[in-house]
Protein backbone atom coordinates (compact mmCIF):
# COMPACT_ATOMS: atom_id res chain seq x y z
CA UNK A 1 0.00 0.00 0.00
CA UNK A 2 1.36 3.47 -1.44
CA UNK A 3 1.89 6.57 1.46
CA UNK A 4 -1.36 9.24 0.71
CA UNK A 5 1.36 11.62 0.32
CA UNK A 6 3.81 10.18 -1.91
CA UNK A 7 4.84 6.93 -4.11
CA UNK A 8 6.60 5.41 -0.67
CA UNK A 9 4.94 2.09 1.00
CA UNK A 10 3.15 3.24 3.61
CA UNK A 11 4.50 2.29 7.22
CA UNK A 12 0.79 2.69 8.95
CA UNK A 13 -2.71 3.10 8.00
CA UNK A 14 -5.27 5.69 9.46
CA UNK A 15 -3.66 8.02 8.19
CA UNK A 16 -2.02 6.09 5.33
CA UNK A 17 1.71 7.29 5.55
CA UNK A 18 5.37 6.54 4.76
CA UNK A 19 7.81 6.47 7.34
CA UNK A 20 8.88 10.14 6.59
CA UNK A 21 5.25 11.19 6.53
CA UNK A 22 4.54 9.49 9.37
CA UNK A 23 6.86 11.09 11.56
CA UNK A 24 5.92 14.61 10.36
CA UNK A 25 2.51 13.84 11.28
CA UNK A 26 3.31 12.27 14.55
CA UNK A 27 5.62 14.84 15.80
CA UNK A 28 3.37 17.59 14.43
CA UNK A 29 0.72 16.08 16.80
CA UNK A 30 2.95 16.37 19.82
CA UNK A 31 3.46 19.76 18.86
CA UNK A 32 0.21 20.84 18.26
CA UNK A 33 -1.22 19.03 21.58
CA UNK A 34 1.76 21.39 23.80
CA UNK A 35 0.73 24.56 21.66
CA UNK A 36 -2.99 24.49 21.83
CA UNK A 37 -3.00 23.76 25.04
CA UNK A 38 -0.13 25.90 26.53
CA UNK A 39 1.21 22.73 27.98
CA UNK A 40 5.14 23.85 27.96
CA UNK A 41 7.42 27.21 27.90
CA UNK A 42 10.11 26.70 26.49
CA UNK A 43 12.04 28.14 29.68
CA UNK A 44 9.77 24.75 31.21
CA UNK A 45 12.33 22.13 33.47
CA UNK A 46 10.52 19.13 33.08
CA UNK A 47 10.54 15.78 34.75
CA UNK A 48 9.23 12.76 32.38
CA UNK A 49 8.05 10.11 34.93
CA UNK A 50 9.15 6.86 32.77
CA UNK A 51 8.03 3.35 32.97
CA UNK A 52 10.19 2.20 30.19
CA UNK A 53 7.66 1.72 28.01
CA UNK A 54 7.23 2.82 24.19
CA UNK A 55 4.72 5.65 25.95
CA UNK A 56 6.96 7.63 28.46
CA UNK A 57 10.32 7.22 26.40
CA UNK A 58 8.90 8.01 23.24
CA UNK A 59 7.81 11.71 25.34
CA UNK A 60 11.31 12.20 26.85
CA UNK A 61 12.60 11.46 23.53
CA UNK A 62 10.54 14.20 21.70
CA UNK A 63 10.60 16.81 24.83
CA UNK A 64 14.18 16.16 24.24
CA UNK A 65 14.31 16.86 20.66
CA UNK A 66 12.11 19.64 20.96
CA UNK A 67 14.69 20.69 22.87
CA UNK A 68 13.29 21.28 26.66
CA UNK A 69 15.50 20.48 29.52
CA UNK A 70 13.72 16.73 30.92
CA UNK A 71 15.03 14.39 33.38
CA UNK A 72 13.62 10.94 33.91
CA UNK A 73 11.96 9.74 36.95
CA UNK A 74 11.37 6.09 37.66
CA UNK A 75 9.00 4.68 40.61
CA UNK A 76 10.49 1.75 41.40
CA UNK A 77 7.46 -0.49 42.64
CA UNK A 78 9.41 -3.71 43.44
CA UNK A 79 7.48 -5.73 40.94
CA UNK A 80 9.83 -9.17 40.51
CA UNK A 81 10.94 -10.31 36.97
CA UNK A 82 9.10 -6.96 35.67
CA UNK A 83 10.21 -3.39 36.81
CA UNK A 84 14.31 -4.56 37.39
CA UNK A 85 13.99 -5.32 34.01
CA UNK A 86 12.29 -2.16 32.67
CA UNK A 87 14.95 -0.14 34.95
CA UNK A 88 17.78 -1.53 32.58
CA UNK A 89 16.29 -0.70 29.66
CA UNK A 90 15.48 2.82 30.91
CA UNK A 91 19.15 3.44 32.35
CA UNK A 92 20.23 2.54 28.77
CA UNK A 93 18.27 4.88 26.79
CA UNK A 94 18.94 7.63 29.33
CA UNK A 95 23.14 6.76 28.85
CA UNK A 96 22.40 6.87 25.12
CA UNK A 97 20.53 10.10 24.93
CA UNK A 98 22.65 11.70 27.58
CA UNK A 99 19.48 12.53 30.00
CA UNK A 100 19.36 12.08 33.57
CA UNK A 101 17.84 9.59 35.40
CA UNK A 102 16.24 8.95 39.03
CA UNK A 103 14.99 6.09 40.65
CA UNK A 104 12.54 6.29 43.60
CA UNK A 105 11.52 2.97 45.04
CA UNK A 106 8.62 1.85 47.18
CA UNK A 107 10.25 -0.04 49.38
CA UNK A 108 12.63 3.00 50.69
CA UNK A 109 9.94 4.52 50.78
CA UNK A 110 7.29 2.52 52.56
CA UNK A 111 8.88 -0.64 54.25
CA UNK A 112 7.43 -2.78 51.77
CA UNK A 113 7.59 -3.50 47.79
CA UNK A 114 4.10 -3.98 46.28
CA UNK A 115 4.65 -7.62 45.65
CA UNK A 116 5.41 -7.81 49.87
CA UNK A 117 2.02 -6.10 50.14
CA UNK A 118 -0.65 -8.09 51.06
CA UNK A 119 -3.78 -7.07 49.29
CA UNK A 120 -6.67 -9.51 47.40
CA UNK A 121 -7.81 -8.54 44.28
CA UNK A 122 -6.19 -5.45 42.29
CA UNK A 123 -3.17 -3.56 43.64
CA UNK A 124 -3.60 -0.76 41.04
CA UNK A 125 -5.07 1.71 42.97
CA UNK A 126 -2.67 1.36 45.89
CA UNK A 127 -0.08 1.34 43.28
CA UNK A 128 -1.24 4.20 41.85
CA UNK A 129 -1.60 6.19 44.86
CA UNK A 130 1.58 5.86 46.17
CA UNK A 131 3.18 6.05 42.69
CA UNK A 132 1.41 9.79 42.43
CA UNK A 133 2.19 10.77 45.58
CA UNK A 134 6.18 9.78 45.28
CA UNK A 135 6.00 11.65 42.10
CA UNK A 136 4.68 14.51 43.21
CA UNK A 137 7.61 13.91 46.27
CA UNK A 138 10.21 13.91 43.97
CA UNK A 139 9.60 16.68 41.19
CA UNK A 140 9.12 19.66 44.27
CA UNK A 141 11.58 22.02 41.93
CA UNK A 142 10.59 20.94 38.48
CA UNK A 143 7.69 23.15 36.46
CA UNK A 144 6.16 20.19 35.08
CA UNK A 145 5.78 16.64 35.32
CA UNK A 146 4.78 15.27 31.99
CA UNK A 147 3.60 11.46 31.74
CA UNK A 148 3.61 9.05 28.72
CA UNK A 149 -0.62 8.96 28.52
CA UNK A 150 -1.97 8.16 25.76
CA UNK A 151 -5.28 8.67 23.80
CA UNK A 152 -6.00 5.13 24.90
CA UNK A 153 -5.45 5.54 28.25
CA UNK A 154 -7.31 9.01 28.41
CA UNK A 155 -10.33 7.44 26.56
CA UNK A 156 -10.85 3.94 28.86
CA UNK A 157 -10.42 6.37 31.82
CA UNK A 158 -13.10 8.83 30.36
CA UNK A 159 -15.69 5.72 29.88
CA UNK A 160 -14.42 4.23 33.72
CA UNK A 161 -15.52 7.28 35.42
CA UNK A 162 -18.87 7.62 33.34
CA UNK A 163 -19.63 3.97 34.02
CA UNK A 164 -18.77 4.39 38.16
CA UNK A 165 -20.41 8.50 37.83
CA UNK A 166 -16.71 9.87 39.09
CA UNK A 167 -17.77 13.55 37.98
CA UNK A 168 -14.48 14.50 40.32
CA UNK A 169 -12.56 12.46 38.08
CA UNK A 170 -14.29 13.71 34.63
CA UNK A 171 -13.19 17.16 35.97
CA UNK A 172 -10.01 16.75 35.25
CA UNK A 173 -9.99 15.62 31.66
CA UNK A 174 -7.61 17.14 29.17
CA UNK A 175 -3.76 17.11 28.63
CA UNK A 176 -2.43 19.15 31.39
CA UNK A 177 -3.84 19.43 35.16
CA UNK A 178 -4.98 22.67 37.01
CA UNK A 179 -2.36 24.94 38.66
CA UNK A 180 -3.11 23.17 42.62
CA UNK A 181 -1.03 24.47 45.58
CA UNK A 182 1.32 21.90 46.72
CA UNK A 183 1.38 19.97 43.34
CA UNK A 184 3.79 20.47 40.67
CA UNK A 185 1.57 20.70 37.06
CA UNK A 186 1.24 17.18 35.40
CA UNK A 187 1.09 17.38 31.07
CA UNK A 188 0.29 14.74 28.68
CA UNK A 189 1.82 15.47 25.51
CA UNK A 190 0.72 12.24 23.76
CA UNK A 191 -2.86 12.41 24.75
CA UNK A 192 -3.93 12.42 21.68
CA UNK A 193 -1.87 10.01 19.84
CA UNK A 194 -3.15 6.31 20.07
CA UNK A 195 -1.47 3.69 21.35
CA UNK A 196 -1.09 2.14 17.78
CA UNK A 197 0.60 5.46 16.59
CA UNK A 198 2.72 5.76 19.64
CA UNK A 199 4.41 2.21 19.13
CA UNK A 200 4.96 2.25 15.15
CA UNK A 201 6.88 5.97 15.71
CA UNK A 202 8.93 4.14 18.74
CA UNK A 203 9.84 0.95 16.34
CA UNK A 204 10.56 2.95 13.23
CA UNK A 205 12.75 5.37 15.80
CA UNK A 206 14.50 2.18 17.52
CA UNK A 207 12.90 3.07 21.13
CA UNK A 208 12.13 -0.52 21.72
CA UNK A 209 12.50 -1.71 24.68
CA UNK A 210 11.66 -5.46 26.32
CA UNK A 211 8.56 -3.69 27.90
CA UNK A 212 5.68 -6.65 28.95
CA UNK A 213 2.53 -6.10 30.33
CA UNK A 214 2.54 -5.44 34.42
CA UNK A 215 2.02 -8.46 35.97
CA UNK A 216 -0.93 -7.00 38.02
CA UNK A 217 -2.77 -5.34 35.25
CA UNK A 218 -5.16 -8.27 33.83
CA UNK A 219 -6.90 -7.50 37.03
CA UNK A 220 -8.01 -4.13 36.71
CA UNK A 221 -11.61 -2.14 36.06
CA UNK A 222 -9.29 -1.13 33.14
CA UNK A 223 -8.76 -3.81 30.96
CA UNK A 224 -12.28 -4.64 30.75
CA UNK A 225 -12.99 -1.29 29.33
CA UNK A 226 -9.81 -1.58 27.14
CA UNK A 227 -11.27 -4.26 25.14
CA UNK A 228 -15.11 -2.70 24.58
CA UNK A 229 -13.28 0.30 22.91
CA UNK A 230 -10.98 -1.83 21.15
CA UNK A 231 -13.98 -4.06 19.97
CA UNK A 232 -15.80 -1.02 18.17
CA UNK A 233 -15.22 -0.76 14.52
CA UNK A 234 -13.83 2.72 14.15
CA UNK A 235 -12.08 2.21 17.63
CA UNK A 236 -9.39 5.34 16.53
CA UNK A 237 -12.00 7.97 15.78
CA UNK A 238 -14.28 7.21 19.05
CA UNK A 239 -11.32 7.31 21.17
CA UNK A 240 -10.71 11.19 20.24
CA UNK A 241 -14.69 11.51 20.09
CA UNK A 242 -14.51 10.42 23.55
CA UNK A 243 -11.47 12.51 24.58
CA UNK A 244 -12.69 16.16 22.54
CA UNK A 245 -16.09 15.34 24.71
CA UNK A 246 -14.63 14.71 27.59
CA UNK A 247 -13.15 18.24 27.54
CA UNK A 248 -15.67 20.04 26.51
CA UNK A 249 -18.02 18.22 29.39
CA UNK A 250 -15.57 18.97 31.80
CA UNK A 251 -15.58 22.71 31.48
CA UNK A 252 -19.17 22.47 33.13
CA UNK A 253 -18.14 20.14 35.91
CA UNK A 254 -18.15 21.96 39.18
CA UNK A 255 -14.85 20.55 41.16
CA UNK A 256 -16.15 19.35 44.75
CA UNK A 257 -13.01 18.52 46.09
CA UNK A 258 -9.91 20.16 46.51
CA UNK A 259 -6.89 19.28 48.62
CA UNK A 260 -6.24 21.71 51.17
CA UNK A 261 -4.65 20.51 54.11
CA UNK A 262 -1.09 19.33 54.80
CA UNK A 263 -0.38 15.73 55.55
CA UNK A 264 0.65 15.49 58.89
CA UNK A 265 3.20 12.21 58.10
CA UNK A 266 4.66 12.86 54.76
CA UNK A 267 3.82 16.67 54.42
CA UNK A 268 1.90 16.37 50.91
CA UNK A 269 -1.22 18.30 49.92
CA UNK A 270 -4.56 16.45 50.98
CA UNK A 271 -8.16 16.84 51.31
CA UNK A 272 -7.97 14.94 54.68
CA UNK A 273 -7.15 16.45 57.53
CA UNK A 274 -4.60 14.17 59.36
CA UNK A 275 -3.35 11.40 56.99
CA UNK A 276 -2.95 12.08 53.17
CA UNK A 277 -4.55 8.54 51.09
CA UNK A 278 -0.55 7.48 50.41
CA UNK A 279 0.20 7.91 54.11
CA UNK A 280 -3.25 5.67 55.19
CA UNK A 281 -2.38 3.18 52.52
CA UNK A 282 1.05 2.34 53.24
CA UNK A 283 -0.07 2.08 57.04
CA UNK A 284 -3.15 -0.34 56.40
CA UNK A 285 -0.03 -3.10 55.25
CA UNK A 286 2.08 -2.36 58.32
CA UNK B 1 5.59 -18.56 6.90
CA UNK B 2 6.46 -17.92 10.47
CA UNK B 3 4.17 -16.17 12.62
CA UNK B 4 5.40 -14.63 16.00
CA UNK B 5 2.49 -12.87 18.35
CA UNK B 6 4.22 -11.14 21.13
CA UNK B 7 1.83 -10.87 23.51
CA UNK B 8 1.09 -14.54 23.80
CA UNK B 9 4.85 -15.41 23.60
CA UNK B 10 3.21 -17.88 20.62
CA UNK B 11 4.81 -18.63 17.36
CA UNK B 12 3.35 -20.67 14.74
CA UNK B 13 4.23 -22.13 10.82
CA UNK B 14 1.10 -22.05 8.62
CA UNK B 15 1.20 -21.25 4.98
CA UNK B 16 -0.93 -18.59 4.00
CA UNK B 17 -2.23 -16.42 0.93
CA UNK B 18 -3.69 -12.90 1.09
CA UNK B 19 -3.38 -9.67 3.07
CA UNK B 20 -2.44 -9.50 6.36
CA UNK B 21 -5.63 -8.16 7.47
CA UNK B 22 -6.90 -11.45 6.12
CA UNK B 23 -3.93 -13.01 8.07
CA UNK B 24 -5.21 -11.23 11.53
CA UNK B 25 -8.95 -12.33 10.66
CA UNK B 26 -8.11 -16.52 10.56
CA UNK B 27 -5.62 -15.63 13.64
CA UNK B 28 -8.28 -13.87 15.58
CA UNK B 29 -6.55 -11.16 16.27
CA UNK B 30 -7.82 -7.66 16.94
CA UNK B 31 -6.14 -5.19 13.90
CA UNK B 32 -6.53 -2.42 16.68
CA UNK B 33 -4.35 -4.10 18.91
CA UNK B 34 -0.98 -4.62 16.88
CA UNK B 35 1.06 -3.34 14.56
CA UNK B 36 2.18 -5.67 11.31
CA UNK B 37 5.81 -6.46 10.70
CA UNK B 38 6.52 -8.44 7.55
CA UNK B 39 10.74 -9.96 7.73
CA UNK B 40 11.39 -7.25 9.79
CA UNK B 41 8.91 -4.03 7.78
CA UNK B 42 6.24 -2.03 9.71
CA UNK B 43 3.31 -2.69 6.86
CA UNK B 44 -0.20 -2.25 7.00
CA UNK B 45 -3.37 -4.53 6.69
CA UNK B 46 -3.53 -4.19 2.98
CA UNK B 47 -0.25 -4.91 1.90
CA UNK B 48 0.15 -8.79 0.65
CA UNK B 49 1.92 -11.16 2.87
CA UNK B 50 1.84 -14.41 0.49
CA UNK B 51 5.79 -14.25 0.58
CA UNK B 52 6.93 -13.12 3.84
CA UNK B 53 9.36 -15.30 5.89
CA UNK B 54 8.22 -14.54 8.94
CA UNK B 55 5.06 -12.13 10.12
CA UNK B 56 5.33 -10.15 13.79
CA UNK B 57 2.51 -9.26 15.20
CA UNK B 58 3.74 -6.27 17.61
CA UNK B 59 1.27 -5.41 20.89
CA UNK B 60 0.77 -1.76 21.40
CA UNK B 61 -0.80 -2.11 24.50
CA UNK B 62 0.48 -0.26 27.00
CA UNK B 63 2.21 -1.93 30.36
CA UNK B 64 0.93 0.36 32.82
Amino acid sequence: MHCSKCAKQAVFQDPTLCKQHFFSYFEKKVKDTIKQFSLLKKSDNVVVAVSGGKDSLTVLYLLQKFGYDVTALAIDEGIENYRDNTLEDMKKFCNEHNIVFKIVAFKKETGKTLDQVPIEGSRCTYCGTIRRTLLNKYAKGFDKIATGHNADDESQAVLMNFFKAQTSLLHRAGPISEKKKGFVQKIKPLYFCTEKEIMAFSFLKGIQTNFVECPYAHFSYRGLVRDILNKETSAAKRKQQLLKSSIAIAHHLEQKETASFLCIKCKSPTKNEQVCKACSLAEEQV
Amino acid sequence: MKIIIEKDNRTEELSFKGTAKKLLEQLGVNPETVLIVRDGQLITGQDVVTDAKEIKLLSVVSGG
